[in-house]
């Protein structure tokens, strides 16, 4: 049998900017105020929301951009507790008792602020979590990121970010199984993967 | 800028510091066999001994501050399959228990030189380990050989300056210990020139990397603009050039010995604003835009 791979599609096409995935993901996982988990970004003009060249050939695409799963992750290899792990099904997740806030997962991350560091004691605007009971708590000096909503995962649900886009731009599941959704997707339309010549193999693939 | 990794430039410029001070006084000390003058290298490197544990632990204690637990450091040694920090935490630790060894019988009259040439190499894969931290993450600013150069060649600078140090407190002026010296702070300059070559390859590489713009370049960690590599570009070269002013003073001062202790002072400051520079601006280059 194959070995399963957890992986996300995010159809650009689709994608309008919104940032309700970012919100959704910082909601669900109880992220302090300074941590997202999921950005978006604008690749275009200098600043966000801004296109590049001159009317009227301007050129944007919003890229949602988090933790990449990838299948041969360089933050697991270089974490030197073991606190960067990876579970059988593909996904990368992150011990935070365990995690000494060394920050070197970030440095051998090839993506930008995927990774983010909790510099304070986590603070949040309402004195209240928002989200989920079972999601782990931030810990003050250690290093956390996206984890596919591993614990929605496993009651058969799908990430926060996948459920919320309004404009269903994102897919997740295997990417081993010929029969599921991803696959079909992959098959059948044309895609692209960021940082490929990096060797880490991410199991985030953008529709084009 | 660098607000996180002041510990890390700390930490690695003084562990460089501990191995290539050992390395050359137990180079000096092994291989001066003749009488007389392997009595004067002999005090020479019992001198440094006692400089070298206080710098590795001093290494190992800054790099603490770094950690955001450190009362958790004591797990960062679990991952030697894959971690080369795991491996540098195991090095230098080496490096300190067995430099404790070798001065705890060098206080008993003792003096092995397999346990010195152990500890030496303790002391070289320690600074290895640590360039293997740097390259294997792939960054543009750190991947290649230049890491190697920069960290093996601030070792050597160390260790010719500490040397040079040692030796002008030698009034006997021990020839066969200044004739090395010399030796040593020729091979120092000529790392030095081979660090300037790779310097530039690797700015010219991370500036023609600035000229792509694509979705990959927005996504990279190590993203820059023209202005920061502009800035940690001239920090480095700046650094080199102190660098190299201060080991080119050493090699006058050994060619001349003895000589006033002014100027080897000037070549010891020279060395340490000039290694801090160049160390700064190697991990600003690496992190990219902060």
């Amino acid at each position: 049998m194959k070995k399963k791979r957890l992986g996300m599609l995010i159809d650009l096409k689709r994608c309008i900017g919104c940032h309700t995935c970012a919100v959704a993901c910082k909601a669900h996982n109880n992220l302090p105020n300074e941590i997202w988990w999921n950005q978006i970004l604008t690749y275009g003009g200098k600043s966000m929301d801004t296109p590049k060249g001159t009317y009227p050939n301007l050129e944007m695409q919003f890229l949602p951009l988090a933790c990449q799963h990838c299948e041969k992750p360089a933050c697991v290899k270089a974490c030197p507790t073991g606190a960067s792990y990876q579970r059988a099904d593909g996904t990368v997740l992150m011990d935070y008792d365990i995690c000494v806030g060394c920050s070197l997962c970030i440095m051998a991350c090839p993506y930008k602020n995927v990774r983010q560091y909790n510099e304070k004691t986590p603070q949040y605007v309402l004195d209240f979590p928002v989200g989920n009971s079972n999601v782990n708590e931030q810990q003050k000096g250690t290093v956390s990121k996206c984890v596919f909503c591993y614990n929605l995962l496993d009651q058969g649900e799908s990430p926060a970010c996948v459920d919320l886009c309004p404009g269903k731009a994102r897919f997740f599941g295997d990417l081993a199984d010929k029969d599921s959704e991803v696959y079909k997707l992959l098959e059948k339309r044309k895609s692209m993967q960021l940082l490929t010549e990096r060797g880490t193999k991410p199991s985030v693939y953008f529709l084009i | 800028m660098l607000r996180k990794e002041w510990p890390l430039i700390l930490n690695t410029l003084l562990a460089q510091a501990a191995a290539g001070i050992f390395l050359f006084l137990a180079v000096n000390h092994l291989f001066i066999v003749n009488g007389v003058q392997h009595a004067a290298a002999l005090q020479i490197y019992q001198a440094g001994l006692v400089l070298v544990g206080p710098i590795i632990a001093l290494a190992m204690l800054l790099s603490l501050f770094h950690l955001g637990k450190p009362f958790r450091a004591y797990r960062a040694m679990t991952n030697l399959p894959s971690s080369w920090l795991s491996w540098e935490i195991f090095f230098s630790s080496g490096f300190f228990v067995l430099w404790l060894a070798c001065f705890w019988l060098d206080q008993s009259g003792i003096s092995n030189p397999y346990l010195i040439g152990l500890t030496g190499l303790a002391g070289i894969f320690n600074v290895i380990s640590m360039a293997n931290i740097y390259t294997t993450t792939g960054r543009p600013g750190w991947a290649g050989i230049g890491t190697y150069i920069s960290f093996l060649g601030s070792m050597f600078i160390f260790g010719s300056a500490g040397a040079a140090l040692l030796l002008a407190q030698d009034a006997g002026m021990n020839p066969s210990a200044l004739a090395l010296a010399s030796k040593q702070s020729w091979l120092v300059l000529f790392i030095l020139v081979v660090e300037l070559v790779l310097l530039y390859r690797s700015l010219s590489r991370l500036k023609a990397s600035l000229q792509e713009t694509s979705m990959d370049q927005l996504v990279s960690s190590s993203e820059m603009d023209e202005e920061e590599l502009r800035k940690y570009g001239t920090i480095s070269i700046c650094g080199w050039t102190l660098s190299l002013a201060g080991v080119g003073l050493l090699v006058y001062i050994v060619g001349i010995f003895p000589a006033p202790n002014i100027l080897l002072l000037f070549a010891v400051l020279f060395i340490l604003c000039g290694e801090f520079l160049g160390r700064s601006a190697f991990f600003s280059l690496g992190m990219g835009k902060q």
